[in-house]
């Protein structure tokens, strides 16, 4: 059920937020314990639906848009008194002591928090392996990963337990875990949402999103979640960006050059009979040259662990979190963190440490900073011609689980979204059909709008045309 | 990037290596530098040099907005080793 018909029911009366966190509670006790979407069940979400239910009986439909609406919260996200675990051992034990401005807005709509989701450990990996509470198992297929780094978001929502979860998306975290459980996954424009009360990773990357069965549902809630925050200063205006007009039919780019090498035949292919329907509902389609966009991956491996080595100082086994004995404070350092964190991590916080080191500052991090400037004039030139970008959400369907190790290989799967956080434009995964592949069929597999800054709503108008309409 | 490489960054980032992970992750990091070398061809053709972006203020008043110590109990709560009020820490000079 979506979120939309959830609420017409709410009003007329035929089912209550009683009915909705009831039903979803049961499905987490029925299917959970296979999956692992969830790190924390909140049954007290039942007071809560109680609550709402007898609003709806007073306000009907001026009720807040999201009233009795289930919702799972990916488990970097901090909730006022519940557990933020970040999918790591560090901060086992740690809670929030306030909520992030994405909950407080969500709580104001009225939307019931069920539980937080498992994620690979501060939302690093692509798979949902890394999370130190042990794997998340993709419900369409449960021998395959459901994808990451929101990996329990895009399971709860596919499993049937809530009609959204909320991600957080740095180089493709909501958009490929969608792509892999066949449901609607949107990174918003760099600054649309406050990140405050987010666990930071890479904060010139990191954007919190969406994940739904329709795009009418993501662009509800990222309506409730959206806009400026004192408490963040990287959060725009409205009139930040130049307007981005919606149009009856768009002309949309396809980067062709870019999927020759590294995308599955089936992906492809339904990708090109993606781009055939986008023809028959009398789109253009043309091709575009985006020849930085395929070396973007090499700019994020360095920039986001910069980041990540400077975020992720802040656990320090003294203010909050996990915290080894030693004999100095050094020592208590050390220790604290080198068995708080997992590999993931520790690779990358010695990478970014590595890259902002005196010496290689100018070779690594600088370049990549400049990359990512000359990524945006190549992109923003593409715009000038071109309404929207599209391509793949990413180069496979969800793989069989421990089936990628090195991790060069896993950081391809995100080599089609890493770019659009590299920039900062908004983009949107939605299901494109499905595919067979050897031990597996009827695997979903996503289409990837790219949208310009602040193009937002574009991203949602083509994304109902194109898939709302066969729900 | 053999294993004192790794060991140096361990110490510079403040996290304990073991000598095992030390080996794996000296592989891995060094992959990884392989691969990312190619931003050296992305900005060499450009001849671009490091950016600072527009600078204009984008920091709120510095103004206290809630109750002085209406989080302290909140906060403290979390820490793991706490004294009369105060964070405890080990000594920081080791006088050996």
């Amino acid at each position: 059920m979506t979120i939309k018909e959830m609420r017409e029911k709410f009003v007329s009366g035929d089912y209550t937020p009683e009915n909705a966190v009831a039903e979803s509670l049961a499905v987490i006790e029925k299917r959970d314990e296979e999956i692992h979407a969830f790190l924390d069940v909140y049954t007290d979400a039942v007071d809560e639906a109680l609550l709402a239910t007898k609003r709806y009986k007073e306000e009907g439909a001026n009720a807040p848009a999201l009233l009795g609406v289930p919702i799972a919260i990916k488990n970097n996200i901090l909730i006022k008194g519940r557990k933020a675990t970040g999918g790591s051992k560090i901060l086992e034990n740690y809670t929030a002591t306030y909520d992030a401005t994405i909950i407080t807005r969500l709580k104001e709509a009225g939307a019931i928090i069920v539980g937080s989701t498992n994620m690979d450990e501060f939302a690093m990996g692509s798979s949902t392996e890394n999370s130190a509470f042990g794997p998340t198992k993709n419900p369409v297929d449960a021998r395959r990963v459901p994808g990451g780094s929101s990996g329990g978001s895009a399971a709860a929502v596919a499993m049937g337990a809530v009609p959204v979860a909320i991600g957080t998306d740095t180089g493709g975290s909501i958009r490929q875990p969608a792509s892999y459980c066949g449901l609607v996954g949107f990174k918003p424009t760099y600054g649309a949402v406050s990140r405050s009360g987010l666990m930071a990773m890479g904060s010139s990357f990191d954007q919190a999103g969406p994940l739904t069965t329709s795009v009418a549902d993501a662009e509800l809630v990222h309506g409730v979640m959206q806009g400026k925050d004192v408490m963040d200063a990287t959060t725009i205006d409205a009139d930040t960006y130049p307007a981005v007009p919606l149009k009856e039919t768009y002309t949309i780019g396809i980067p062709r050059d870019f999927m020759k090498e590294g995308v599955d035949p089936e992906v492809m292919e339904a990708f090109e009979a993606h781009a055939q329907e986008l023809k028959d509902a009398g789109h253009t389609i043309v091709d575009v040259a985006l020849p930085l966009f395929e070396k973007g991956l090499a700019a994020y491996y360095v920039s986001m662990p910069a980041e990540v080595s400077s975020n992720l100082a802040r656990y320090d086994g003294i203010r909050y979190g996990l915290s080894e004995d030693g004999e100095t404070l050094l020592d208590v350092y050390e220790k604290s963190r080198g068995v708080g964190f997992g590999d993931e991590v520790k690779r990358r916080i010695l990478l970014g440490t590595y890259v902002l080191s005196s010496g290689y500052y100018d070779a690594y991090y600088g370049k990549a900073e400049a990359a990512r400037e000359l990524m945006r004039v190549e992109l923003s030139k593409v715009f000038e011609e071109v309404d929207i970008v599209m391509t793949p959400s990413a180069p496979t369907p969800a793989y069989i689980a421990g089936s990628l190790t090195d991790p060069v290989s896993v950081y391809r799967q995100d080599i089609f979204t890493v770019p659009v956080n590299l920039t900062g434009v908004p983009a949107i995964s939605i299901p494109m059909g499905h595919v067979e592949q050897q031990e597996g069929s009827g695997l979903p597999v996503g289409v990837q709008y790219i949208a310009p800054h602040g193009g937002d709503a574009r991203l949602f108008d083509l994304g109902k045309k194109m898939y709302d309409t066969k729900l | 990037m053999n294993k004192a490489d790794i060991l140096k960054l361990g110490s510079m980032a403040r996290i304990a290596i073991t000598d095992d992970e030390a080996e794996a992750l000296g592989k891995d990091v060094k992959s990884v530098l392989q691969y990312v070398s190619v931003i050296n061809e992305i900005t060499a053709k450009e001849g671009v040099t490091k950016k600072v972006g527009a600078v204009y203020n984008v920091f709120r008043a510095d103004e206290v907005t809630v109750e002085p110590g209406s989080h302290t109990e909140a906060l403290m709560a979390e820490a793991p080793h706490v004294k009369k009020g105060r964070l405890e820490v080990k000594k920081i000079l080791n006088t050996d």
